[in-house]
């Protein structure tokens, strides 16, 4: 076995160039994960085999030519299907885009190809990635590999589970309302929001485009930043990275927005939430209160932006083949219709307040600290939760916590923390708008405190 | 427009095309769009009939898509 829950890309970079393994091995070894895990967790649309295999020939014999495209050079990805690999399908997990083939590489997908990465297959999503648990699919639900019983999160829920299990090595997943941070979260691996604009969305289907970002889903800080560069193209030289060369602080001081964001958790998120702040502030950081103070208002503006933005863009989906959609996704669809303009451009008001809170918070601080997902992932089918003396819907509790820095742009990672309820937590640390890097940085310096002990499923859907 | 004439409206039009699984969702953007008018940036020039335009001003760098996906 080559790939065990510590292994990073750093180290199969290493052994790849010191020729202790190929690529070819490391293509099988995923296509066997996927080939034993798949049918209980449905993490992948589409399994490029043979693909797969003759791009890793490529690869290695490229590396034993001397020839090396940087850390990612032979290493087996994962895309979620909405990201176009010219000549595949890109479905979005709906049965209204059968048919459809790519006729170019998105340009994150061209990024990779680029720096050598083997591309193992396209990865189940929550239909049009409008929604936060995976479990509305023209491919079933996807499955969380910790516990098949319960959900993966949304909507990059087979990324994040091919990344846990070992079927990939990394993955690519958007979020516009937290759908790289939550099947993270939910899944037990790192998932990285770059700041908006960051990675190019070229040639990815969208959602809400003011709010679509897309970003790495990645079993370490390291491996995410590697990534990032790749997505970004800026990798080519394999050199030191930006992140690398950002300063950390060796006493950083964390901002925890306690107001609204730890409101309403369930009481063994919050155990393990408040775990790892006593880990991080015992190994020494400080930890200091932090207040955002409209941060209640983000689901109002929330919703008042990202449904509209995705009826203009589904409009013609909708309009023709709406019978075709999920109702879950048809209806929220044609919700987006009866917001008005006018509430629209209050909402991209409040957003700009947001922005300012958030920056405001930050001045104080290196990064802000929060959880990432307020409850344990539900079981299958699970469409509200009693949480703090109220029941509340699945969909609003999964975004509660991440919507708000897809508002306003602001880089996000979700780091696993434990666990809650048997299955991951995480948590989320957020950076200055301009910070990536340096949030990279920081988060890499004290993942491991974060971790405490690893949350790598031992045994995938077998246990 | 007047939001529960608004909505009254929305429901109505929603039954018409035989989509009553939007009424709770229709109930329940009700709420939310009343939670983002009462909010306080709400209150600024340009909201209340006295002049002067809303500052809409993106939060974040534009984007290289319109809100519709337009390019």
């Amino acid at each position: 076995m080559i790939v065990s829950p510590a292994t990073t890309i750093a180290d199969l970079a290493a052994a790849l160039r010191q020729r202790d393994v190929t690529a070819t091995a490391l293509v099988e070894e995923c296509l066997a994960t996927i080939a034993a895990l798949d049918e209980t967790l449905n993490a992948f649309v589409l399994v490029r085999a043979d693909e797969s295999r003759a791009e890793a020939r490529a690869a290695d014999r490229e590396l034993a030519r001397g020839e090396d495209r940087g850390p990612l050079h032979g290493v087996p990805v994962s895309l979620k299907d909405v990201i176009d690999l010219a000549g595949a399908p890109t479905t979005a997990a709906t049965p209204v885009r059968a048919g459809h083939r790519a006729a170019a590489d998105a340009a994150v997908a061209a990024h990779l190809r680029a720096a050598g990465a083997v591309i193992v297959g396209k990865c189940n999503l929550h239909e049009l990635a409008f929604g936060t648990t995976g479990e509305a699919s023209a491919c079933g639900p996807t499955r969380n590999p910790h516990d098949p019983r319960h959900v993966a999160g949304g909507s990059s829920s087979g990324s994040a589970v091919s990344v846990s299990t070992g079927m990939a090595l990394a993955s690519v997943g958007t979020d516009t309302g937290g759908s790289i941070r939550i099947p993270a979260s939910a899944c037990g691996v790192v998932g990285l929001k770059p700041a908006y604009g960051e990675v190019s969305a070229d040639g990815v289907f969208p959602l809400a485009p003011s709010l679509d970002h897309v970003g790495p889903i990645a079993r370490s800080v390291r491996d995410a930043e590697t990534l990032y560069r790749v997505l970004r193209g800026r990798s080519a030289g394999g050199d030191a990275s930006d992140a690398r060369a950002a300063p950390v602080q060796p006493h950083p001081r964390l901002g925890v927005p306690r107001r609204y964001f730890l409101d309403l958790l369930e009481p063994s998120v919050e155990e393990a939430f408040e775990a790892a702040v006593e880990r991080l502030a015992g190994d020494g950081c400080r930890i200091a209160d932090a207040d955002i103070p409209h941060a209640a208002d983000a689901g109002p503006v929330y919703l008042h932006t990202q449904l509209p933005e995705a009826a203009a863009c589904h409009r013609t989906l909708l309009d023709r083949h709406g019978e075709d959609l999920s109702e879950e996704v048809r209806l929220r669809l044609a919700l987006g219709r009866y917001v008005l303009a006018e509430d629209y451009v209050r909402a991209q008001r409040g957003r700009a307040v947001l922005a300012g809170e958030v920056d405001t918070a930050l001045e104080g601080c290196d990064a802000l600290l929060l959880p990432a997902l307020p409850i344990v992932p539900p079981r299958l089918g699970v469409e509200r939760i009693a949480v703090g003396g109220t029941t509340e819907a699945v969909r609003p509790l999964t975004l509660r916590l991440t919507q708000l820095f897809d508002l306003t742009g602001h880089p996000a990672i979700a780091i696993p923390c434990g666990h809650a309820g048997g299955l991951p937590a995480g948590l989320q640390l957020v950076g200055r708008r301009d910070g990536t890097a340096a949030l990279l940085a920081l988060a890499a310096a004290w993942e491991q405190t974060i971790r405490g002990q690893a949350s790598a499923p031992e045994n995938g859907a077998n246990s | 427009m007047d939001l529960d004439a608004w909505f009254d409206h929305a429901r109505r039009d929603a039954a018409e095309q035989g989509s009553p699984g939007l009424e709770p969702l229709l109930d329940m953007l009700q709420r939310a769009t009343r939670a983002l008018r009462a909010a306080d940036w709400t209150q600024g020039p340009g909201d209340g009939g006295e002049g002067g335009a809303p500052d809409a001003r993106p939060p974040i760098p534009p984007p290289g898509r319109g809100p519709d996906g337009s390019r």
